[in-house]
């Protein structure tokens, strides 16, 4: 007898440089992260001394037979095209955004608009540094990249729990989706019939 | 609350469809639905939604997909509106509230409705909220909470306007186990989502 095969999802973690993206991946896997950080040589260099040129990869065991995979992606829109390959299979994805920084909105329009464009999956910003001056409101935010009905959270993406918080409220978006795709036409998805 | 249940039916599945509902304290109303959006001006469409909420009588018949569109109201901002000024009687508080009852505990999917124009935003982040930190709300028990009679009708607005535009849907916790059955097509996904749910709650 066969064993079953395991099921492997994505979870996709993006937006721009210095935003939280590789915290949160750290945060959310139980294997060790493979990170692909690099000394910053361009313009990233006035805002953090390493960034990363490839993935944040992690892994999160769910049970025997079920893995989450969580790729944290490079911040630069110039790496747009990688999300034709990080899609597939994916289950969601978050925007991780610096709230305090003019470049990261800029980039982050840019990387949302083709994500928008190309990708369509369930998605949630976490607005972060909120404590820091000059900090964008997730208002502000929301309405500068025009996200319409996109959530924008607040977030301290040093806090576990709240990185927890995010990722939980864009899969559970994604569920209430995936039960209503389901529901399809039914006359009884609530079971009330039952009741 | 066959009013809600059609509405709800109408909106989710995205369908061209004409509601027929016959609320108590009004005429029989009939309102048009293409794709996502009611047919008509915001003017007209947004009482006759208000009275659908209510109705205890309703039903949906399909419209063919080439009937006139013009003009649309969106399905958000339709129904936000409808709730805005909403404000059940006696009667109709008591149906929403035994109608809740009746429902599963759901999850709740988050969106910014406050800039859709929604006036009470709060009531709709404490469900959500609640449903975060204990995976799923029942909706009885949250109406129960309710400090008085005008916060009661705040969570019953927020209710109607979540059932209606698919923001809340049963909760899949008593479905982990047959997910591993059903492997990850369509069909098995809210299953596996529920899963991962599970695992990232009790990191």
């Amino acid at each position: 007898m066969n064993a079953p095969r395991k099921q492997i999802f994505k979870l996709l973690i993006t937006g721009p440089v210095n935003a939280g993206k590789t915290t949160l991946v750290s945060h959310l896997s139980d294997s060790q992260v493979a990170a692909t950080d690099v000394a910053a040589t361009d313009e990233v260099a006035r805002l953090k001394s390493m960034t990363t040129v490839g993935l944040d990869f992690g892994i999160l065991r769910v049970d025997d037979d079920l893995e989450l995979h969580l790729f944290g992606t490079p911040g630069q829109a110039r790496f747009n095209f990688m999300w034709d390959i990080l899609a597939k299979g994916a289950l969601a994805a978050v925007f991780l955004i610096d709230s305090t920084s003019e470049e990261s909105l800029a980039e982050a329009r840019k990387m949302y608009d083709y994500y928008r464009e190309k990708v369509r999956l369930p998605v949630v910003f976490g607005a972060t540094k909120q404590d820091l001056p000059g900090a964008l409101s997730p208002e502000e935010i929301a309405e500068r990249l025009d996200l319409g009905d996109v959530p924008v959270i607040p977030l301290d993406a040093r806090v576990k729990e709240e990185n927890k918080a995010i990722v939980l409220t864009v899969l559970e978006n994604a569920l209430v989706e995936a039960v209503e795709e389901d529901a399809g036409e039914a006359d009884d998805e609530w079971g009330l019939a039952a009741g | 609350m066959q009013g809600l249940m059609v509405l709800r039916k109408a909106i989710v599945g995205r369908m061209d469809a004409r509601l027929r509902a016959a609320p108590e304290t009004s005429d029989a109303v009939v309102l048009d639905h293409a794709g996502s959006a009611f047919i008509g001006a915001a003017a007209d469409v947004v009482p006759r939604l208000r009275a659908v909420f209510t109705a205890e009588q309703a039903s949906l018949h399909l419209l063919p997909k080439d009937g006139p569109r013009e003009p649309q109201c969106g399905n958000a901002g339709a129904v936000i509106a409808a709730i805005n000024d909403f404000t059940p009687t006696p009667a109709q508080r008591k149906a929403l509230r035994a109608f809740a009852a009746r429902l599963p505990s759901v999850a709740v999917k988050l969106a910014p409705l406050h800039r859709m124009g929604l006036r009470e935003f709060a009531p709709y982040v404490d469900l959500h909220r609640r449903m975060l930190r204990d995976g799923e709300v029942t909706l009885a028990d949250w109406l129960a909470l309710a400090a008085d009679e005008h916060d009661l009708d705040r969570r019953l607005r927020t209710f109607a306007l979540c059932f209606c535009l698919g923001l809340i849907a049963p909760a899949k916790k008593q479905d982990a186990q047959q997910g591993r059955a059903d492997g990850g097509g369509k069909s098995g996904r809210a299953s596996v989502l529920a899963r991962i749910i599970q695992r990232v709650r009790g990191l």
